[in-house]
């Protein structure tokens, strides 16, 4: 049976494989944001330059 | 985190525990069986660690439920802590007569370490010790039953606590919090939904740089023709002079009024100099206005003003050890003085305005001097009419002599001196960046480029902050889904992992008994089995999966929590008990044990060949008195009215 610890990264690294049209960038951060929120080590103006890297689809601008 | 209680004591406390210390030592036993008999004060002990660990609120008449006797007026519980090793000690003080109970907490972290008042435990722990999570491990046996009772959200609740879900959830609502952040900070821009402002504005980007466009065009076909009038009025003047220089005469006389021409304007610009500074002194425009400034004068001479103390001299004075009436200034006085020298007068500005009172004062004029110079320049302007008209003549007489050609270009010139100020107006309104001129000749940025200019970039910057907030909202949104997302995976891993866990330790706890939990949705649900219907599970089975659950959910946890438990077998027949004494003691890195003597076949023995096992037994005697029994000796032969039903 998995780690505790495990599970919680197996559920990670599937939502980042389902988020097919973020960049590898995004998704980096956004482990990064994570394993941050879990240490209690998070300020706002990290969240803001994770959420910044989130693709916007292009019909937005049509 | 490692978590271990090093002891705890009472004073003034019901039940027998008014003054009681129980001290583990700084590395306790991994397993501490404290047996009590009935009405010795164990639930009130297990209430008192809840509250200690969860910083309960305390109503006064809970206060008051704790009084020991009458006579006493305050109570104390105080709980010593090992967390990672440093020690942490915290303190319920209770005050019977004012109904109130303050928390206090020592840390030796601090330099000092003395009490401080409040509930000061690492903030990580903090955010853990809710009073729900803690009755996991200040463990209750009601909650067995509640905690496979359908809709109650403990199960979840627990794992998403201990194993920090409940820090992405903050996460989201703060994801949610930034974007409403956004969207005020924007909400100057639009109040209409992200998108239909982006519209808006973006119409108005366009609708700007078309208008831009046009006024561009519109400027630049009037500048051709300017300069196509302005270089046509230069050849057609350059005509007419070369035809004046057929005739002698002519030359002559024009020569000689364009002399005179240059003579006056060079006199009328320099009586307008002189004109416009005598203007500028008031003194020189009039009898009544030199008048009235010599009245002003002598009235400021006669009200002596301005006052000749300074604001300086009391800021000096307020320094001074005595006032210049002889008593002395103190801090009061000197605050005093400083706070009203702003009342008078700085002695730069005492300066100006002697120095205006004296110019006032003694200001002379001629008073024709303006008068005057305004004569002379009208005289000038006459002049130089009269010389306009002159050399005027002198095309009017090439004509009157038959000249067709110059009548033909004079008509010319007269169209194009009517056309040129209309041209120069034209341009100034769409050109103009002159504020004052754009008022005056009633330009908007429809017509005006600069002012189309300006708009435009207003409308780029709104447009601007509107798209920023849709894509930061989408953004956000996107980002808020994906944690969402692995909140639930991972819960859903979460309580499975949890509930393989609880299945397999309930196979050793009750094998004959077929419990397994199929589902840790909110709470845990059951398997129907014959055996074990919902309604049909027993209080030791409800134990058995309790126990099951929280050491299969406190096993993988990042804390390292004690386990304090009242009576834990107590409801257990023997050959359970006996499971659970096999099992339990395994799985967490501390456990206390409140126990009553009943409890001790099946369960307490299963402890009797173990090392690091700590054996403590608290009763009162014949008196009444409490007394406490430290050893295994003490803990075996002690008998009580329980025991013996």
């Amino acid at each position: 049976m998995k780690s505790i610890r495990e599970e919680v990264a197996t559920a990670l690294d599937e939502v980042l494989k389902e988020a097919v049209g973020e960049s590898d960038e995004f998704k980096r951060r956004f482990r990064q944001l994570i394993e941050n929120t879990s240490n209690g080590n998070v300020v706002d103006t990290d969240v803001v330059e994770v959420i910044r890297l989130a693709s916007v689809p292009d019909e937005l601008d049509e | 985190m490692d978590i271990r209680v090093l002891g705890w004591r009472y004073e003034g406390i019901r039940g027998g525990l008014a003054n009681i210390t129980i001290d583990l030592g700084s590395e306790p036993a991994r397993w501490t069986l404290i047996q009590m008999p009935n009405g010795t004060g164990k639930t009130t002990t297990m209430t008192l660690f809840r509250a200690a660990f969860s910083h309960e609120a305390w109503t006064p008449e809970r206060v008051r439920s704790l009084r020991a006797n009458d006579e006493t007026k305050t109570g104390l519980f105080e709980v010593s802590l090992s967390i990672d090793r440093k020690l942490f000690r915290l303190q319920l003080k209770f005050d019977y007569i004012a109904g109130t109970c303050v928390y206090w907490t020592t840390r030796s972290e601090l330099s000092g370490g003395g009490l401080e008042e409040g509930w000061l435990l690492p903030s990580d722990i903090r955010r853990l010790m809710t009073s729900e999570f803690v009755r996991l491990f200040v463990f209750d046996g009601e909650l067995a039953k509640e905690i496979r009772t359908v809709g109650k959200d403990r199960a979840a609740a627990a794992i998403k606590t201990l194993y920090k879900i409940d820090l992405l959830s903050e996460l989201e609502q703060r994801m949610q919090r930034l974007i409403s952040a956004e969207q005020d900070r924007a909400s100057s821009v639009s109040t209409a939904s992200e998108q239909k402002g982006v519209s808006r504005w973006k119409n108005a980007v366009s609708q700007c740089k078309a208008t831009r466009t046009r006024l561009a065009s519109e400027a630049l076909t009037l500048e051709r023709e300017r300069t196509e009038q302005e270089n046509r009025k230069i050849e057609l003047e350059a005509k007419v002079a070369t035809r004046i220089t057929s005739d002698a005469s002519l030359v002559v006389r024009s020569n000689a009024l364009k002399a005179e021409r240059l003579e006056l304007d060079k006199q009328i610009f320099d009586t307008s100099v002189q004109a416009l500074s005598a203007f500028r002194t008031p003194a020189k425009l009039g009898v009544r206005l030199l008048d009235r400034l010599h009245a002003l004068g002598g009235k400021l001479n006669h009200l002596k003003l301005p006052k000749t103390i300074s604001s300086e001299f009391f800021r000096e004075l307020a320094e001074q050890q005595r006032c210049v009436c002889g008593r002395e200034i103190s801090d009061v006085e000197k605050t005093a003085i400083l706070e009203r020298a702003d009342l008078y007068l700085a002695d730069d500005q005492i300066a100006v305005i002697n120095k205006m009172k004296l110019a006032l004062r003694e200001c002379r004029a001629d008073d024709a001097t303006f008068g005057d110079l305004v004569e002379a320049l009208k005289g000038h302007l006459r002049l130089l009419s009269t010389n306009s008209r002159a050399l005027d003549q002198v095309e009017l007489d090439l004509i009157e002599a038959g000249d067709t050609e110059v009548e033909s270009w004079r008509n010319e010139l007269a169209g194009i001196a009517a056309k040129l100020p209309i041209l120069y107006s034209k341009l100034e309104k769409i050109n103009t960046r002159e504020p004052t001129r754009q008022k005056i000749l009633g330009c908007a940025d429809d017509t005006n480029i600069p002012m189309c200019e300006a708009e435009l970039e207003r409308c780029e910057k709104k447009l601007a902050t509107a798209t920023n907030t849709r894509n930061f909202t989408h953004q956000a949104s996107a980002t808020r889904r994906l944690i969402g997302k692995l909140i639930a995976k991972s819960l859903d891993g979460l309580r499975e992992h949890v509930r393989i866990a609880t299945n397999e330790k309930l196979i050793k706890l009750a094998p004959s008994e077929s419990l397994q939990v199929s589902k840790i949705g909110g709470a845990l649900e059951l398997a129907s089995s014959g055996l074990v219907a919902k309604e049909g599970v027993s209080e030791g089975q409800s134990l058995a999966v309790a126990y099951a659950f929280l050491t299969s959910l406190l096993a993988d946890a990042p804390y390292k929590l004690p386990f304090i438990v009242d009576s834990p077998a107590v409801s257990l027949d023997t050959e359970v008990r006996r499971e659970v004494g096999e099992l339990i003691p395994e799985l967490f890195g501390q456990m206390i044990m409140f126990v009553i003597s009943s409890e001790r076949e099946g369960f307490a023995d299963a402890f009797y060949d173990r090392d690091d096992v700590r054996y403590l037994t608290i009763w009162r005697d014949a008196a009444g008195k409490t007394a406490t029994g430290d050893g295994l000796a003490d803990f075996r032969s002690f008998h009580s009215a329980e025991s013996l039903t």
